[in-house]
């Protein structure tokens, strides 16, 4: 330790001029003063002026006396001097950059302080410049050692003039195009929140220069630096070449590292989801598309195609920073599914149609030759997979999926929200395509906010439209919902938030029937065999109210609770809900039980607590998706619910 | 007590081996020259015994440690005079003695002080101001001033004029007889060493040729100028026993150095009829130096 | 004292000897009379540039053989009276020493007459005092 504190006290003795820095720090007060300065706002212009000289001062003589403090002599052969002494080499080491340190940190607060002294510490004096918080002024010092034991590496590197310079560029090369490479590959996989998740705007760049590369590459430093002093003492080559095999030694191993972090953040599989966000199923057969987070993968959530009878899987891909956005969409029959895929970085490269065949074993993937430069809004297969709609930029296209060629296009309305609805009207190909847009009309906001649905059918063979059908929307727009084949639609009308909902032809614009509900309406749907469903809100409760395909009322149930989601039909005439007593989110089914309606009889049993229907009221009916729960504690669970027998088909991790 | 000691040592730069197999042993007290040509290995050594470098091969051993382990605490009995001064420019002789004086068990200012008084060295002066003898009298200062039980002098009269190099030799003599300290030293300065040394070693290209008393190196070298009555200078019979270093023909007859001699020998010589007039002189160690160095290069094994 | 003693490097002798000797030399010719005060070991290995042990080897030799004596605390000084050898034991020296010179001057192919007159003149050089020591012989 006297070693250490002797170096150290004769290296800081010998530079004591650098106090006449401190005159720096006079200058904030010249500014206001000079032609064009700010009087009224002096303080804050000392302020300002005060924090730049300092750093700019205290970066300086960081750089330069980090770099000469050993590198200048050791290439002037005078640390011998020191090393014929009875000092350690780590105090020789050491001593030496910590009085660089202590000069530069000193120095900058030397420049501060007269500004300081005049104008405070607090908010009317440098608070005010501050940008940064209370643990920024930490990293301020923090930054100077970074920046003094930087330059003492490069300027023994620059100074030592041996070839070991050549490996040093290749050891640079190697560490960026490593963590480059690395880098690259967690966004171009949708992973680049794993540091933070749930930042808006993915700030990689910054998070792994923070996070990794800056105390990974100082922590190198270090340790190359005392290396090199301590073993190689006195020759400089020897000192370049030990400087060099450690530094890189670390810094490639951390990229390896690093490397490898990435290849295992994306090798995810759907038993590695801690939470299932997300269930969608095929409308026939046995895949559907999940997504949730990853087991200590923080901030990646990966989206995959699950066949549930063989468990093979498919990765696609799931935006950042909103995974739910753009599922896969299957085609009717369960054969193919669809998604978007961007070529390079997410948002800032064109998406491209990936396409995944599910009836061939091993669902081979295909990436087509369909390329968008912004990140369509829709996208639909038809029921063979054949064709698929999607809206792009500004207009809708349908094209044949295999060869790419646009069979039909249509410009989209100028206030068209939320994206249109299409349904692809079979049988026979090409066919026509049945496009539901909502116009709305000004004004767009408030409460006196109007619109109206457009129906029009686009046949895809000739690309001639039908004439338009427009039915008239209540302000309380949009509530709608349209049939899964396309001939009908429901729609909320009259004034306020609450008003009737009404069923509509799609084909004609006729109406069919009010669908009235005990209590206010508050959504509808279609289950899979045609019926409607509409939920509708007491103050004691929900309804779920049944009506026929032709808007007929057939039956009306109850539920003592604040949320009801519907679920499959696992029979003709059986229909799956979840309630739950609070307003829950579906994501956790924990607060949620489950129960199967009769839709013939009236009647209800109970599934259980902790169980929610997975897949929705899209699922075909007695399809495998229509008996997909989500079990709280277990995963996602197969549930017979005539046979009441449970089979868990994706566990989640704890 | 061996204060010092080599085995086997072995100093490799990359292919070329500074040093091969050098062993020698330094006893408490005694005064060793280590000779060698420019090149030699000298400063290789010298940089393995002060813990400088880790040798190849073999060990060094100061108060029977090893200096590059244990280096900070050896060299707290040990003062080094470097064969370039390598103090910090900017520090002036009394804070160099500060500087010093926190590191070390024992510290003699007043001695470090008076010593410089002594040759007219300024005491505040940048040490970068100051002449080479100045410098080389500080250098010598510093090392002194902690008593040490070792000195280390890597050619410490290098570039010295004169009387300079007198007043180092002055010092390291009074050193010597006030406290017995023992000395270790590089030096082409042959001629001014040669009273003081009890020990020489000399390098060549990396081996060390030989390890010996002074004094009884210097009582087998002769030089012989005798007029060979044979033509072959070389084979004069009685020679070859001699152990000849060198034969050279001049003008007047031939000229031998002979590092095996001895009366008797010479006197077989004289009366074998082969050398006519034989004379013998002695050689100074400089002149030893040259004829044990000059050589081709000993043949394997042999030793000088 | 320092003026007349000088070390050869190229004499063959030891350097301690050739110390030994000088001061013999210098005692002999009353250059350092009895009693007088010799040159401390430190100061004469300064001033000859010698190792000092040497020089402490060479002083105790001749305190050994009574030509100095060390006085405790006060240095060393000509002894009082040289040392008192038996006729054999001085003869036997005289002889040993007279053997060297004469090999010597027979290597270098001197005559009989040269070798004596060159041990005439050594002698002479001496300034050997008329005055005759006890036992001695002018």
């Amino acid at each position: 330790m006297t070693g250490f504190l002797a170096v150290l006290k004769r290296e800081v003795v010998e530079r004591r001029l650098l106090a006449l820095a401190s005159l720096v720090g006079l200058f904030p007060f010249l500014l206001p003063l000079l032609p064009g300065g700010d009087r009224a706002h002096a303080a804050e212009v000392r302020s300002v002026a005060a924090l730049a000289l300092a750093a700019v001062v205290g970066g300086i003589l960081a750089f330069l006396l980090g770099g000469a403090v050993i590198g200048r002599d050791l290439a002037e052969r005078r640390l011998g001097f020191y090393f014929a002494r009875p000092l350690a080499g780590w105090a020789i080491w050491a001593g030496k950059l910590a009085a660089a340190f202590l000069l530069a940190v000193g120095a900058a607060a030397l420049v501060l302080l007269p500004t300081a002294v005049v104008d405070g510490i607090g908010d009317g004096g440098l608070r005010q410049a501050w940008m940064g918080g209370a643990a920024a002024v930490l990293l301020a010092p923090l930054a100077l050692a970074v920046l003094v034991v930087a330059a003492d590496v490069v300027a023994r590197m620059a100074r030592s003039r041996s070839p070991w310079l050549v490996l040093d560029l290749a050891g640079l090369a190697a560490f960026a195009a490593l963590v480059w490479t690395a880098r690259r590959r967690l966004i171009l996989a949708g992973a680049n929140d794993i540091f933070t998740p749930g930042h808006q705007v993915p700030l990689v760049a910054v998070e792994l220069a923070v996070a990794v590369l800056l105390p990974a590459a100082f922590l190198a430093m270090v340790a190359a630096s005392a290396v090199a002093v301590i073993r190689a003492r006195t020759d400089p080559r020897r000192s370049h070449r030990l400087l060099s095999i450690t530094l890189w030694t670390i810094l490639l191993a951390c990229a390896v590292a690093f490397q490898a972090f990435s290849f295992w953040e994306i090798d995810a599989t759907p038993t590695d989801l801690t939470a299932i966000l997300e269930t969608r199923a095929a409308p026939m057969g046995s895949w559907i598309a999940v997504s949730g987070p990853a087991a200590h993968r923080r901030g990646y959530v990966p989206r995959f195609l699950l066949d549930l009878g063989s468990g093979r899987f498919v990765r696609t891909f799931s935006f950042p920073p909103f995974p739910w956005w753009h599922s896969p969409d299957f085609s009717g029959d369960g054969r193919r599914a669809a998604w978007l895929e961007p070529q390079g970085v997410p948002g800032r490269s064109p998406f491209q149609l990936v396409t995944a065949d599910l009836s061939r074993p091993g669902a081979p993937v295909a990436h087509r030759s369909i390329v968008f430069d912004s990140l369509p809004q829709t996208l639909v297969l038809s029921a063979d997979g054949s064709r698929f709609a999607v809206d792009d930029r500004g207009r809708l296209m349908v094209s044949d999926l295999e060869s790419g060629r646009l069979l039909a296009s249509l410009p989209l309305a100028r206030n068209s929200w939320p994206a249109p609805e299409v349904r692809f009207l079979g049988p026979g190909s090409p066919g026509f395509l049945r496009v539901f847009e909502i116009a709305l009309r000004e004004p767009l906001y408030g409460p006196d906010r109007a619109g109206e649905v457009a129906i029009l059918d686009l046949d895809l063979a000739t690309g001639r439209r039908s004439p338009e059908i427009h039915i008239p929307g209540g302000p309380a727009f949009p509530t709608w919902a349209v049939s899964p084949h396309g001939q009908r639609i429901v729609l909320r009308q009259g004034d306020g938030k609450d008003g009737p909902l009404v069923l509509f032809d799609a084909a004609t614009g006729r109406h069919l029937a009010d669908l009235t509900t005990p209590g206010t309406p508050a959504y509808p749907d279609f289950l899979a065999d045609g019926r409607v469903a509409v939920v509708s809100r007491q103050p004691a409760g929900r309804d779920l109210t049944i009506f026929g395909p032709d808007g007929q009322r057939q039956r009306s149930f109850h539920f003592a609770a604040r949320a009801v989601v519907l679920g499959g039909q696992p029979a003709r005439d059986l229909l799956v809900v979840a309630t739950s007593t609070a307003n829950a989110e579906r994501e956790d089914p924990a607060p949620w039980s489950s129960r199967l309606l009769d839709l013939a009889t009236g009647g209800e049993r109970a599934l259980g607590s902790g169980l929610i229907p997975a897949a929705g009221s899209s699922a075909a009916p007695a399809s495998a998706a229509s008996r997909l729960f989500h079990r709280a504690g277990r995963g996602l669970v197969s549930l017979d619910p005539v046979t009441g027998r449970e089979t868990t088909v994706l566990r989640t991790r704890g | 007590m061996t204060v010092l000691a080599v085995e086997e040592l072995a100093v490799r730069y990359g292919d070329r081996l500074a040093l091969d197999d050098v062993s020698l042993a330094v006893p408490a007290g005694a005064v060793y020259a280590l000779l060698g040509l420019n090149g030699a290995g000298k400063s290789s050594l010298v940089r393995c015994l002060l813990g400088e470098q880790r040798p190849a091969a073999g060990r060094a051993r100061i108060f029977g440690r090893d200096p590059w382990k244990e280096r900070a605490s050896i060299l707290a009995e040990v003062g080094v005079v470097p064969e370039e001064p390598d103090a910090p420019p900017a520090m002036t002789a009394r804070q160099l003695s500060r500087f010093c004086a926190s590191l070390y068990p024992s510290w003699d200012e007043a001695g470090l002080r008076e010593r410089l008084e002594r040759f007219a060295v300024p005491q505040d002066l940048p040490f970068g101001r100051l002449s080479k003898g100045q410098k080389g009298q500080v250098m010598l200062s510093l090392a002194l001033a902690p008593s040490p039980r070792l000195l280390v002098l890597d050619d410490p009269t290098l570039g010295l004029d004169p009387l300079a190099r007198r007043s180092v030799f002055g010092e390291l003599i009074g050193e010597l007889a006030d406290r017995g300290t023992t000395v270790f030293l590089t030096t082409h300065d042959l001629a001014a060493v040669e009273g003081i040394v009890d020990r020489v070693g000399i390098l060549k290209a990396g081996k060390l040729l030989l390890d010996e008393e002074l004094e009884s190196l210097k009582r087998r070298f002769r030089r012989l100028s005798f007029a060979p009555a044979g033509e072959d200078a070389g084979r004069t019979p009685g020679l070859a026993e001699l152990a000849p270093v060198a034969v050279a023909a001049r003008g007047w007859g031939v000229e031998a150095v002979v590092s095996g001699y001895d009366e008797e020998r010479f006197s077989l010589l004289r009366s074998g009829r082969g050398a006519g007039a034989p004379e013998v002189t002695s050689l100074s160690l400089e002149e030893i130096f040259l004829a044990v160095v000059g050589r081709p290069g000993p043949a394997q094994g042999e030793s000088v | 004292m320092e003026r007349t003693l000088r070390i050869d490097p190229k004499d063959p002798r030891p350097i301690w000897r050739q110390i030994e000797e000088g001061v013999r030399n210098l005692v002999a010719a009353r250059t350092l009379p009895a009693g007088a005060a010799i040159p401390s070991v430190r100061d004469l290995a300064r001033e000859l540039q010698i190792n000092p042990a040497t020089v402490s080897k060479a002083y105790q030799r001749l305190t050994d053989a009574g030509v100095l004596a060390v006085r405790r605390g006060d240095g060393t000084y000509v002894a009082d009276s040289p040392p008192e050898l038996s006729n054999n034991q001085r003869a036997a020296r005289l002889g040993e020493a007279a053997l060297r010179y004469a090999a010597f001057a027979a290597t270098l192919g001197a005559s009989r007459e040269e070798t004596v007159e060159g041990l005439e003149e050594a002698w002479s050089r001496l300034r050997v005092d008329e005055t005759e020591e006890p036992g001695g012989e002018a």
